[in-house]
């Protein structure tokens, strides 16, 4: 028997499911294949950000900070709690709950847009077939589709110096679903993930080492902040080592010894648990059959243009198998596209605008360009940038740490980027993702009302800096 | 990138049919083009 769909769907994760949705939405017969089965043993939408992901790092990132507020920040506002306790397990119970309601939510939305779940796993043949292989006894099935969405999404990098067993050493997954506090705990990769786990695991008592083989501390982050962020989580307890490259582990009972290299030779540190987070690559494993005619590039994503076609006319993809940052709200946007594309719409998305956020609290957003980048391109500009301390609602709240800072084109005015360290830096940087939408001038945000108190004072005040008009700081121009 | 002085709504509209930055003129600040501005421009241009 064969299946004739409008759109085919493989991977039910962000990018696939909000494909599917708006694909529904829009008048098309949908099919979204997904495998996954969660650790409840059901199957389960979702995809990364949602089962092992976005939503429940956030749940333990939020957990873990309010104990480690009531264990350090309470006594502040003049708060006693005496003896605080730790119950790990029911941490977890909570996570996993908000992650049930969350995909047992995307399920509800497929039945309410009538999108078909086919649960399982699809691989793409020429001509736009699906071969659809059912997670439980069914047979193999070829599905026919006028259009293919791929979005099977990215897995976590291995490496052979420290390889996974999800007991001692863990990648992200793994690192979720401690079941108690390790003792010593290392981390190698201070990027994003292993920020995010890191900070969990120390606010809960770990002794925290991050491994991280480049010499730059997130250099993808504008440096003015990175270099705060770095002071800062350092001081948090985050033992992060720059320069340090793993050669090897080795596993005993309960622990693991690893061996680094950096600067000043070799080394060696036994940690309790070790979370492997440097880096994730595209999931193409069983996607695509010898004749699918679809192209990967050096780096193995499937080469797409910038509306996500691929080189298979009516066949697209998505999300973590393509060019881009790994990110959950770019595969979302991608996803929204490329349905609107099939219905000949003309979306786009406007990669020069996508905000980055790392969870650790402070948090850290940015949007745009860095100095740095701006710096190189020999552009004229100019930035403002200004402390939370002089705002008065974070420290009414004891969040003085972090700033805003913008990078503005000299010439134009316009508004080329937004850094921030603080807090609700995630929230914030939405602010500096309207401006860039519209083409915003420095100028437009400064002649903006800000409520007050607010954190996003902030954001004017920046903008107020960037021409040395800020009030609540004192500046000196900056000699060029 | 003369989009870039249109918002997310106008330069899909643009792009829709077939106009660019220079086709429009733009009222919002700065010369800046609003949705509503290629609106216009589609509505003179339909007329005719």
């Amino acid at each position: 028997m064969s299946d004739k769909y409008d759109v085919i769907v493989i991977g039910g994760g962000p990018g696939g499911y909000v494909a599917a949705i708006r694909a529904a939405q829009l008048g098309y017969k949908t099919a979204c294949i997904e495998k996954r089965i969660n650790k409840q043993g059901k199957p389960a939408l979702g995809g990364t950000c949602l089962n092992v992901g976005c939503i429940p790092s956030k749940a333990l990132l939020d957990s873990s900070w309010k104990y480690h507020e009531a264990e350090s920040a309470f006594a502040d506002h003049g708060i006693k709690v005496g003896k605080l306790d730790m119950d790990v397990k029911a941490m977890q119970e909570r996570k996993d709950k908000v992650v049930l309601q969350l995909t047992g939510g995307v399920a509800s939305l497929f039945q309410a847009n009538k999108v078909t779940w086919l649960q399982g796993s699809g691989q793409l043949k020429a001509n736009k077939q699906v071969v659809f292989t059912p997670n439980e006894d069914g047979e193999e099935q070829t599905l026919e589709a006028d259009n293919v969405i791929l979005a099977a999404g990215s897995v976590p990098v291995e490496i052979p110096p420290a390889e996974v067993d999800q007991k001692i050493i863990v990648d992200s997954t793994g690192a979720l679903e401690f079941d108690s506090v390790p003792k010593k705990l290392g981390v190698i990769g201070a990027g994003i993930i292993g920020l995010e786990l890191g900070s969990v695991w120390s606010r809960l008592g770990s002794e925290v080492t991050v491994l991280e083989a480049v010499d730059t501390f997130l250099p993808a982050v504008d440096k003015q902040i990175s270099k705060e962020a770095q002071k800062l989580f350092t001081k948090q307890g985050l033992d992060i080592k720059l320069g340090a490259r793993v050669t090897a582990s080795k596993k005993n009972k309960n622990s693991v010894r690893v061996t680094y290299t950096d600067k000043d030779g070799e080394h060696e540190e036994t940690f309790d648990r070790l979370i492997v987070a440097v880096g994730r690559r595209p999931y193409t494993e069983g996607l695509l059959s010898q004749d699918a005619g679809v192209t990967l590039d050096e780096r193995n994503f499937i080469y797409v243009d910038n509306q996500c076609r691929t080189d298979v006319p009516g066949v697209y993809a998505i999300g973590d198998l393509v060019r881009g940052p790994a990110l959950a709200h770019k595969a979302i946007e991608e996803g929204v596209m490329v349905a609107e594309v099939i219905a000949g719409e003309h979306t786009q998305v406007n990669y020069d605008a996508v905000p980055g956020v790392i969870y650790t609290h402070p948090e850290v957003a940015w949007v745009g360009k860095t100095e740095e980048e701006v710096k190189e391109s020999g552009e004229p500009y100019k930035v403002g940038a200004v402390p939370f301390a002089a705002n008065g609602r974070a420290l009414a709240a004891g969040e003085p740490a972090g700033l805003v800072k913008f990078v503005v084109d000299e010439k134009t005015d316009r508004v080329l980027g937004m850094h921030v360290l603080g807090p609700q830096a995630s929230e914030l940087i939405q602010q500096g993702v309207v401006a860039m939408e519209f083409g915003a001038s420095i100028e437009d945000l400064q002649l903006m009302v800000f409520g007050h108190p607010s954190l996003s004072e902030t954001v004017h005040e920046a903008a107020l800096a960037a021409d040395y008009k800020a009030i609540h700081v004192a500046q000196r121009r900056r000699k060029k | 990138d003369g989009d870039a002085q249109a918002g997310p709504a106008a330069r899909k509209l643009m792009s829709e049919h077939g106009l660019s930055a220079g086709d429009v003129k733009g009222t919002g600040r700065d010369g800046r083009i609003t949705k509503e501005d290629v609106e216009k421009a589609l509505a003179n241009r339909q007329e005719k």
